[in-house]
């Protein structure tokens, strides 16, 4: 019996191992295996990371993977999807193990902490000078960290007013152009005149997104029109007196009065107020064109962001790809990236997601945000300096979340000088923390 | 005469009493079963601006609407929720059998053998019961990430064994062993001593059989346990091929808007096993925690 106990012990930890042994070959990724003596003409294997995002973006990446490998024989990617919702988390588990590929691609703001963590390795020697300056100047803008550039995207983001034609004409609210956008108080009338005209909220904001990313992409850009910002970017050390200042304060306390005043619902039941007619306003991205264009018609305007006293101001950024400092192959890398971001690619993407191309040969081409498309208004918005990136800095993780935590307890109606103070307390505290993240 | 006279008065005094007290159960019970009854009926409702327009209204829990399984149909679309389900079962379940078998030979020997230091490998286990995993994860992952295994890697990420041989030891299931195991008489095993029986004998044939409410309970909670693990699998695995569902659902994380739908589905059919499994071992759970006095 005793034998018969350990045998089957033995069979059963022998099949288990066995079968985890196999399991792994797959997973093995062969760790970059040649580093070419000669980088002109680049060979090997790339790995390569990508997140899970829409299914459109999704084919979209696979198409262009599959071109490169039709193209260029020599290189072999290696590319592994990861699910969206955890990415970063995984990224960052990876770059703590010292295990992350050669290629991968990150949310826009995040560049600035991971090329000051040593992940990223500069991308300026290689991409050549004629390839670069083809990008938008935002693409290149929230790439460069401490005077060297670490990423590149295949697309920016477009974010602005989309209105219900129809409801704006029947209010009586004039129709803002780039040249002259909404001041604070048309912005206010207006709003005052939908409401009485029988809207009962008739901005909105998205607030169904929840606390997160879009709290920082979508609300910043009103502190930077009132004058105020999420840090002092002069260098990047101190948010109090500039998040918590009076520009700020008297920014987001209009933007409590937008809930106060009843033109937003804090507590929207659904992503499709303004799609059907509910609201008049709604300020969001470039993701929302396709389902409102289909909704509205010819009911709807793209227009560009108030001036809500220093200038109308939106954001920019999205996902964008760089190469790894631990990458042996970066030569090989570069080409794959060089091919991820050339313009048929890019247009290919934007065709399937819907954002600003990356590149000007491309946004040329494009349907949507060529000359006269309807989307044009964004590559303005991005080219004229009403674009502003997100704070240029290691300390943006922190930075968010703190400003996103502040946004979200001002709208159930917090004092807003309390709740700025904290949220600037928050990241001064972490730069400290940090020894204001010196340039290494 | 007296007495049948005070009797009904008694039982019609406790009948509201008890009827109160089932009603606050009843009301307990309906509060606890409203998230599981939410997840199955949002899993069923087609259209996702309905599914939005219920969410704060009493409406999220009844079925109504169009009703179809589109939303299970999306997931099996849009990630291989098979591939995934048998990883997660096959790493649960490895670790609950490796455990079975290692926590609780560990456990056996505390209990009844008598050898140097016994006392104080006792007192470690118990205390490394109070350290979170959350605290050890990060020198955890650095020490994986070094580790030869058979196939020539020199490091277990992205693998099944990197999500199972760090859980097979697990000190609370050696606690609950040891409980258990101190109860059982010792006069079985010495007359099996007398007969010449080995500890391996004693533990195999006398320990096991009569361990059998301990053995499930362990096998229960380790298996509740590690079907939930995210954070691990999160930190070590980036192949699709070793994935979890626990991981592999945060593919419906990411994207505004989300498809509430389609990860309600995608929950429904990660929760249902569990389910399952807790009402086929249902009694041996109950009549464990009833004679161990551990409670999960």
């Amino acid at each position: 019996m005793k034998r018969l106990w350990i045998r089957s012990f033995s069979l059963l930890v022998g099949l288990i191992l066995a079968g985890c042994g196999a399991a792994a070959t797959p997973t093995n990724p062969p760790t970059t295996s040649t580093v070419d003596a000669n980088p002109g003409a680049a060979s090997g294997t790339v790995t390569l990371w990508f997140h899970s995002g829409q299914g459109a973006e999704r084919d979209a990446l696979n198409a262009t993977l599959q071109a490169f490998a039709a193209k260029n024989s020599a290189i072999k990617i290696e590319a592994i999807e990861l699910p969206e919702g955890a990415y970063n988390d995984q990224v960052n588990a990876a770059a703590l193990a010292g295990e992350l590929p050669c290629l991968l691609d990150f949310d826009g703001p995040f560049v600035y902490n991971y090329a000051w963590s040593g992940y990223l390795q500069p991308l300026d020697s290689l991409i050549s000078t004629d390839v670069k300056a083809d990008f938008l100047p935002s693409i290149i803008q929230q790439g460069t960290y401490n005077g060297k550039l670490y990423s590149l995207g295949q697309f920016d983001s477009g974010l602005g007013f989309y209105a219900n034609k129809a409801l704006l004409e029947k209010a009586g609210v004039r129709i803002p152009t780039l040249a002259q956008p909404w001041t604070r108080a048309e912005l206010d009338q207006a709003l005052s005149k939908l409401k009485a005209n029988g809207l009962q909220y008739p901005l909105e904001l998205k607030m169904n997104y929840g606390r997160g990313e879009w709290f920082s992409y979508g609300f910043s850009p009103f502190l930077q029109s009132f004058g105020g910002d999420l840090i002092d970017r002069s260098n990047y050390q101190k948010a109090t007196g500039t998040l918590n200042g009076a520009a700020s304060v008297e920014a987001m306390q209009w933007f409590q009065s937008l809930f106060t005043n009843g033109y937003v619902n804090p507590k929207p039941a659904g992503d499709t107020d303004f799609a059907e007619g509910k609201a008049a306003l709604s300020w969001v991205g470039h993701w929302a064109y396709p389902d409102y264009a289909k909704a509205l018609g010819a009911d709807l305007l793209v227009l560009p962001a108030a001036d809500l006293g220093k200038g109308s101001k939106t954001g920019m950024g999205s996902w964008n790809w760089g190469i790894t400092s631990k990458c042996e192959n970066p030569a090989a890398a570069a080409e794959v990236l060089s091919f991820i971001v050339s313009p048929e690619e890019v247009l290919r993407m934007s065709d399937a997601n819907g954002a600003v191309p990356a590149r000007s040969s491309a946004i040329a081409k494009s349907k949507l945000f060529g000359d006269g498309a309807p989307l044009n208004i964004y590559v303005q918005q991005l080219t004229n300096g009403v674009a502003v990136p997100r704070p240029i800095t290691p300390a943006y993780p922190v930075i968010t979340s703190a400003f996103a935590e502040a946004v979200d307890n001002i709208v159930a109606g917090a004092d807003v000088q309390a709740e700025l103070d904290k949220a600037a307390q928050k990241i001064d505290a972490d730069i400290e923390d940090n020894q204001g993240y010196p340039v290494k | 005469m007296q007495r049948p006279a005070i009797e009904p008065t008694k039982r019609w005094q406790k009948r509201p009493r008890r009827f109160g007290s089932y009603l606050l159960m009843t009301v307990i019970a309906l509060f606890s079963l409203f998230p599981i009854v939410f997840m199955l009926v949002t899993a069923l409702k087609a259209d996702e601006g309905q599914i939005l327009r219920e969410m704060s209204t009493f409406a999220a829990f009844l079925p109504t609407g169009e009703l179809s399984l589109q939303n299970f149909r999306d997931v099996f679309a849009r990630v291989p929720f098979a591939r995934y389900l048998i990883n997660s079962v096959l790493i649960a379940f490895t670790i609950v059998l490796f455990g079975l078998v290692v926590n609780s030979l560990i456990a056996y020997a505390l209990a009844r053998m008598q050898f140097r230091g016994q006392k104080l490998l006792l007192a470690i286990i118990i205390a490394l019961i109070i350290i979170p995993f959350q605290a050890v994860a990060v020198p955890l992952l650095l020490i994986v990430n070094q580790l030869p295994w058979f196939d020539g890697r020199m490091t277990w990420l992205d693998s099944y064994h990197v999500q199972i041989i760090p859980f097979i030891a697990d000190a609370f299931s050696i606690f609950l062993f040891y409980q258990f195991f101190l109860n059982i008489p010792k006069d079985i095993e010495e007359a099996a001593l007398v007969d010449g029986a080995s500890r391996f004998r004693m533990y195999a044939q006398i320990i096991v059989p009569l361990s059998r409410p301990v053995f499930a309970t362990v096998a229960i909670l380790q298996f509740l346990t590690h079907w939930g693990d995210f954070l691990w699998p999160l930190m070590v695995v980036r192949n699709p091929a070793v994935r979890p569902l626990t991981v592999g659902m945060q593919a419906f994380f990411g994207q505004m808007p989300r498809q509430w739908g389609d990860i309600m589905a995608f929950a429904t059919m990660v929760t249902l096993p569990v389910l399952i499994i807790f009402l086929l071992f249902q009694k041996w759970f109950v009549q464990s925690v009833a004679s161990s006095g551990v409670k999960g």
